[in-house]
């Protein structure tokens, strides 16, 4: 085996491990939240070991089969938001032949995801899907019109891994956690504020009350704090996901240098997609909303962002990498205007 | 006594779950490395049925070069005839050489370089190689697996008991068809 296949495995192995740890500090919070919860509802029971223990760990998981069995219709919801269409080999040969050079090197010409195309000047890409068997890639069709051959292939192979790294799932998993601490969160601010007012009308006393009264206290430090930790590990996975899917389409095509180009390039365009929803912004191949943030804002930003800086992506996949890939290359020419039919 | 032939049962149900998953483990390796091949295959196919198609068009703007064309066309010959990996991969490594020959001599021609057929050839050339190379890599990733699983214990074990052979790898040069970026990976 080579040095940089070596390398490339313990980046994938350390990848795995953090994003585990990642997810398990989701499902604690969401754990957390749900004892809370609980505790404000029924009082002073969830103080008993065996029954507080008990009632958590059944509310979490009820919690997370049913927020996952939610996000089972994503895939569709995601290429309907995007206004994607399916494209054919007639419609768009060059790219069919690129995404299939991809999929021989994956070794799943068998199960192809479908391709989509996307009207829209911005350049970017996205997979979405619930297995292999069931998978989508789509490409705006800016990012076919503005990159070279090799470039594109990059970007599919960065979907493509998406896919074989299982990041669909996990990303789905770290989304739904963090919505389902908001929800959390949400009835425990309804709570709060009932209780306030039966508070004010009638007395109360006994130990129940005094249990209750410590975790209306507890709710109100759960509801500020929760949701944002939630929501930075969410992006944070989402983050992760990104590298891994960069060192992963480089590794398989054993082309780094485009996918070096086709971020640098992509960085260098400032357009925002017109049809994006927060919702599936992590999806994306780059961050669909370019927003360039400087000083100490920029920092906060970038916590709450899906994707990491392009510049950091670079740089990354060029230590990975070393010796064969120059972060400062001259750009290969972009591709002429109408040399791509794709209509 | 019911306590120990209990416990023997069970030792002896988990050792034959164990041999049962590393043979399946090793049955699957090899099953993807067929596949694998069926897939190197396929596109070898491709590039053996472009290449009369790619002599001919070269042929119209420059006949004279017949030396070349004949070359390749005997390389495709040979190409088609072997069947082990060993020898096929010297085999594509000849026609390799072949067409890179022939893309040279395309240089010379400019009338040929902009004639709108030869452009779409080339197209599907690159497209071709691309896809021969691709296959290749993951042909090798296969191998790769499979060797690992049938040397690391314990499934060497298992290998050495159900006698789990040996496969090639398959390595060739790449003829190089792209025009940018001007840098080389392999």
């Amino acid at each position: 085996m080579t040095t940089a296949g070596s390398t490339y495995d313990q980046l994938q192995r350390e990848n795995r491990r953090s994003t585990r740890f990642l997810l398990i500090g989701s499902i604690l919070i969401v754990a957390v939240m749900v004892w809370v919860v609980a505790g404000a509802l029924l009082g002073g029971v969830v103080l008993d070991p065996v029954l507080g223990v008990s009632i958590t760990a059944i509310g979490t998981v009820l919690g997370i089969v049913f927020v996952l069995a939610a996000s089972r219709s994503g895939p569709g919801l995601a290429l309907r938001a995007a206004k994607a269409r399916e494209v054919t080999r007639q419609e768009a040969p060059e790219l069919h032949n690129l995404f299939d050079e991809v999929c021989v090197a994956a070794g799943i010409m068998g199960t192809k995801p479908k391709l989509y195309l996307v009207d829209d000047p911005a350049p970017n890409a996205f997979a979405t899907g619930r297995s292999l068997e069931d998978s989508h890639v789509a490409v705006t069709t800016g990012l076919i019109e503005r990159l070279p051959r090799y470039e594109l292939r990059a970007v599919l192979a960065h979907e493509v891994a998406h896919i074989l790294n299982d990041d669909i799932r996990t990303v789905t998993l770290a989304v739904a956690t963090a919505g389902l601490v908001a929800l959390l969160a949400d009835v425990l601010v309804r709570f709060l504020y009932l209780g306030g007012m039966r508070g004010g009308r009638g007395g109360r006393g006994g130990q129940g009350g005094g249990a209750q009264a410590i975790f209306l206290l507890l709710g109100l430090v759960a509801v500020i704090l929760a949701p944002i930790a939630a929501q930075i590990i969410r992006f944070a996975v989402s983050r992760e996901r990104e590298y891994l899917a960069d060192a992963t389409a480089a590794d398989l095509l054993r082309d780094p240098q485009s996918m070096v180009n086709a971020l640098r390039r992509i960085d260098g365009d400032h357009r925002s997609l017109q049809e994006f929803e927060v919702a599936t912004a992590h999806l994306w191949f780059e961050e669909p909303n370019d927003v360039e943030q400087q000083g100490g804002a920029s920092k906060m930003a970038r916590r709450f962002a899906t994707h990491p800086s392009i510049r950091e992506r670079v740089e990354r996949l060029a230590t990975l990498n070393a010796g064969t890939v120059r972060p400062d290359a001259p750009l290969p020419p972009p591709p002429s205007p109408g040399e791509r039919g794709y209509r | 006594m019911l306590a120990f032939s209990l416990v023997l049962l069970l030792l002896l149900v988990a050792v034959v779950g164990w041999v049962v998953a590393g043979y399946n483990r090793l049955v699957r390796a090899r099953v993807r490395i067929d596949e694998a091949w069926a897939q190197i295959d396929t596109q070898l196919q491709r590039r053996h049925d472009l290449i009369p198609n790619l002599v001919n068009t070269v042929k119209g703007y420059a006949a004279h070069e017949r030396e070349t064309f004949e070359e390749v066309t005997a390389a495709r010959a040979k190409a088609i005839s072997v069947q082990a990996p060993g020898e096929l991969a010297e085999a594509e490594n000849g026609l390799t050489q072949a067409l890179g020959k022939l893309l040279a001599i395309t240089e010379n021609y400019p009338d040929l370089k902009a004639d709108q057929n030869f452009r779409q050839l080339q197209e599907e050339l690159a497209h071709t190689e691309n896809m021969v190379a691709g296959s290749r890599g993951h042909y090798n990733a296969s191998v790769r697996d499979y060797d690992t699983a049938r040397k690391v214990f314990p499934t060497s074990v298992i290998a050495g008991m159900f006698n789990f052979e040996d496969r090639e790898y398959f390595e060739v040069d790449t003829v190089e068809v792209r025009q940018a970026p001007n840098v080389s990976f392999e």
